[in-house]
């Protein structure tokens, strides 16, 4: 490449450096893995079996980079990346998928759209997929953006995410991350709303053997409510780091993180999350709870639940807890004649479930229900 | 400073501030500024001590040297301390004195104003009352000799009591363990040594007040205590300091080692003035069914940065930190706890209340960590921040590892204002604004400050009063 050809962008990505131990926004983290140093470019897919179709909704896919099928008016597909941030713990990741990111969709609507996204992946190697979405002023959108390996090939997932939420827009957003044990899945996601906006992203995870997720969510206008709900299944060799940041930067704004964890086997979750309200924000609301479900005596979970408070006029509260499914409980429903291998499974995804029923949305909780029910089937 | 300048600030001063005061310094040894190799060695030397301690002083540096700020997670106004120009040793070189007739009035005079009653001097078991670096008054009661308890300085605990001292000293709390931990360890002077015999429970608690005297001087205080088997004792201190215009380093390290059955209360009060940083790590060491208590109450001071600890080392070993905070302006409380479970069935609580004022920053920081392959350990952390004015800040940084399903832990925490309408209730039925507000602060912490001994809640309630002065209207 000659110098004069040079990207900022990729100039940006050699002058920063790969997360290290000693960065805050990595403790308890596995540093290392974010090291892509190394990962090629992801070759092209293969056609799979497609999950059944979601009604209403307009379906687009892509194998690997390439876009196969969907097309939609308020839908335009992206050739480069919108140049994410990241601003908690991964600069270096962010500018790897500005510089390299070639494909992905952009939604613009201010009408009610149900779009559906599939990523299938196939194959080792880098992809970096890019979603933006702009739901102009009075939208209903719903967006639901699903991952899933066609093959037991190493991939590294590097994906991005921009929401916008207009006055009184409304947003509901949903990730499914069903990847093969053998990838890894990053994601950085930003939200911005305004006035009145209100908008409920959910993720599930239940593949990949290590994710990054780092969820960073404005609320930029008075009266906007923010939800961030995520279901996580680790299992043995799965490794789950989840960050988030609820960033209060306007008068009587909500929001309310639910994080539920649910781990089997080895596996192993990092949660760390941030309430910020900034000066001035006064009537701010917000709530942050991370529950963590023990299934057996050899999984582990790293809690790191924050608050900064820079208002005087709050509610804020945040809670953490760690625990395995209660002895009443079981007896409960033993009583009720249900043996104590399925009593537990079914507590396990009841608690899983309450994550998912605050989405309020019967299509994406029937969708994210499927996807949780199926990796419980995995591991019991 | 003269004594006439001195008399003059304490005029001033006698109005805004409880324990703010100062008196002519009269230093028989002084290690200067600045700190190297040869300020260890005058230490030492001064103190007489023996070849392995100046070895632990020297390995100590190099530790501290070696390691940097810990400004990636914490406050960057740790940047604004100036190594160089920090006092490291400074002693009048008096013995421990055997009554309170020995004192130096201008020390007796500080008591006063420290508001030690009377009666409650007549009815404390023991006081050791450290005047800059070394305890200027020293006070064991006979009955508590008899028993076989050990109240010395450390010092004298590593010279006259190496037995006991020195397999337990620098094992909680090692030197490498934090920058200021390794610090304390190179130029610690001053602090104590307990002991207590198995089976012995003392029945009143033991007193120590400490205080900065001298500008630009840190203070390094190193204090073990050893319940053996059995043991219970209850230890209370103290910090007052006056005010100075440079900024002021305190650097403590408290190790405590409860063996099985016993019981170990440390009680903290500290209120350095606002000038001063408060760099301190304090831990302890919990054999089997043995209990570890850290009451601390943290209202002066520009930055403290103290997390106290227990490690539960033994089955059913408990620990608890009850903590009270109150940051006004320009100061920032960054307190916690720190919690490690290596035990089967070893339950620990945390219960931290803080509150901003003005534009004061509270923080809580804790770590929650219970390793693999136990079982039956619990946590419950609470934390709860009450913010006073519109630019009052609070923050709350808790860490939880907790590996496999034998295990119950909990952490919550809060953060709320008083409301319009208790403040409105309480105005209506004739209080002012203040009152109120006064009234409401100490109702949030009440059901902690009575976990203190009664002297001390009176005290407490007493500064929180006096803080919350100007803070509404």
């Amino acid at each position: 490449m000659s110098a004069t050809l040079t990207s900022p962008a990729l100039e940006k990505f050699e002058a920063l450096k790969w997360p290290v131990r000693t960065v805050e926004n990595w403790r308890f983290g596995a540093w290392k893995e974010a090291n892509l140093s190394g990962v090629e470019p992801i070759g092209y897919g293969t056609a799979a079996e497609l999950p059944a179709e979601i009604e209403g909704a307009t379906r687009f896919v892509f194998q690997n980079a390439e876009h196969v099928s969907g097309s939609h008016d308020s839908v335009t597909l992206l050739s480069e990346s919108f140049g994410p941030g990241s601003r908690l713990g991964s600069p270096k990741l962010a500018a790897l998928h500005s510089a390299q990111s070639d494909h992905g969709i952009s939604i613009t609507a201010s009408g009610k759209e149900i779009i559906e996204i599939i990523h299938l992946v196939t194959g080792e190697g880098l992809l970096l997929p890019s979603l933006v979405i702009n739901a102009e002023a009075g939208a209903n959108l719903r967006v639901i953006q699903r991952f899933i390996s066609t093959d037991d090939a190493a991939a590294v997932v590097l994906t991005a995410v921009d929401v916008n939420v207009g006055e009184k827009a409304e947003v509901k957003y949903l990730v499914t991350q069903e990847l093969n044990r053998a990838s890894k899945f990053i994601r950085i996601a930003d939200s911005c709303l305004q006035t009145g906006a209100s908008a409920k992203q959910a993720v599930i995870h239940t593949g990949s053997k290590w994710l990054r997720e780092e969820t960073y969510s404005t609320l930029d206008g008075s009266d906007s409510q923010s939800h961030i709900l995520s279901v996580s299944l680790p299992d043995t060799g799965q490794e789950f780091d989840q960050r988030t940041f609820q960033h209060h930067g306007a008068r009587d704004t909500y929001s309310d993180l639910l994080f539920k964890n649910t781990l089997f086997g080895k596996g192993k979750t990092i949660f760390s999350g941030l309430i910020f309200v900034d000066e001035g924000a006064h009537g701010t609301d917000a709530y942050q709870t991370c529950r963590n479900l023990m299934m057996s005596d050899d999984c582990e979970a790293h809690s790191m639940p924050g608050l900064e408070i820079n208002a005087d006029d709050v509610k804020c509260s945040h809670g953490s807890t760690s625990a395995r499914v209660s002895d009443e409980e079981i007896f409960y429903l033993m009583a009720r004649g249900i043996q104590p291998k399925m009593a537990r499974g079914l507590v396990a995804q009841g608690f899983s479930a309450e994550a998912v029923e605050k989405l309020e949305d019967g299509t994406l909780e029937a969708l994210a229900i499927e996807v949780i029910e199926r990796k419980f089937q995995a591991v019991e | 400073m003269n004594s006439e300048t001195a008399t003059v600030q304490q005029v001033a001063l006698e109005k805004d501030n409880i324990g703010d005061f100062s008196f002519p310094e009269n230093h028989k040894f002084d290690a200067g500024t600045g700190l190297n190799g040869d300020t260890l060695d005058y230490i030492s030397k001064v103190k007489d001590e023996p070849a392995w301690v100046n070895e632990f002083r020297h390995k100590a540096l190099a530790v501290f040297e070696s390691k940097p700020m810990p400004t990636n997670w914490a406050t960057e106004d740790l940047n604004a301390i100036d190594f160089d120009k920090i006092r490291y040793y400074l002693s009048d070189g008096a013995t421990p004195k055997r009554s309170w007739d020995d004192v130096p009035p201008e020390v007796l005079e500080t008591f006063d104003r420290l508001g030690v009653p009377e009666q409650e001097r007549a009815f404390l078991a023991g006081v050791e009352a450290q005047y800059d670096s070394e305890a200027a008054y020293s006070n064991v009661k006979e009955a508590l000799a008899e028993e076989g308890v050990i109240f010395v300085t450390c010092s004298e605990g590593l010279k006259e009591h190496a037995d006991i001292f020195r397999p337990w000293f620098g094992k909680v709390i090692p030197v490498g363990d934090n920058k200021f931990s390794a610090l304390n360890s190179a130029v610690m002077s001053g602090g104590s040594f307990i002991y207590i015999p198995k089976g012995v429970k003392v029945k009143h608690p033991l007193q120590a007040y400490f205080r900065i005297n001298s500008e630009n001087f840190g203070q390094f205080e190193r204090t073990l205590i050893i319940a053996d088997e059995g043991s219970e004792v209850m230890y209370m201190e103290g910090c007052t300091a006056p005010k100075f215009e440079t900024a002021t380093l305190h650097s403590a390290v408290v190790e405590l080692v409860a063996m099985k059955g016993a019981k170990i209360q440390y009680i903290t009060v500290q209120n350095w003035s606002s000038n001063v940083f408060n760099l301190v790590t304090k831990r302890g060491l919990a054999h089997e069914d043995a209990e570890i208590r850290w009451i601390d109450c943290n209202i002066g001071s520009r930055l403290t940065m103290k997390y106290p600890g227990v490690v539960m080392k033994g089955e059913r070993a408990r620990g608890e930190v009850i903590s009270i905070a109150l940051a006004n302006d320009g100061q920032h409380q960054d307190t916690g706890a720190k919690m490690i479970h290596a035990a089967n069935n070893t339950t620990s609580n945390v219960i931290s209340k803080s509150i901003s004022i003005g534009a004061g920053r509270s923080t809580y920081r804790g770590q929650v960590h219970i390793p693999k392959h136990l079982k039956g350990c619990k946590n419950n952390t609470e934390c709860d921040a009450l913010l006073i004015n519109p630019k009052s800040r609070t923050d709350t940084y808790p860490a939880i590892s907790v590996k496999g399903n034998q295990h119950v832990t909990q952490h919550e925490a809060s953060v709320s204002q008083v409301s319009k309408e208790m403040l409105f209730y309480m105005q209506q039925r004739g209080l002012s604004e203040t009152q109120a507000m006064s009234l409401a602060v100490n109702g949030f912490i009440n059901d902690l400050v009575e976990e203190f001994p009664m002297e001390y809640s009176v005290e407490l309630k007493r500064l929180i009063d006096l803080e919350m002065e100007g803070s509404v209207g």
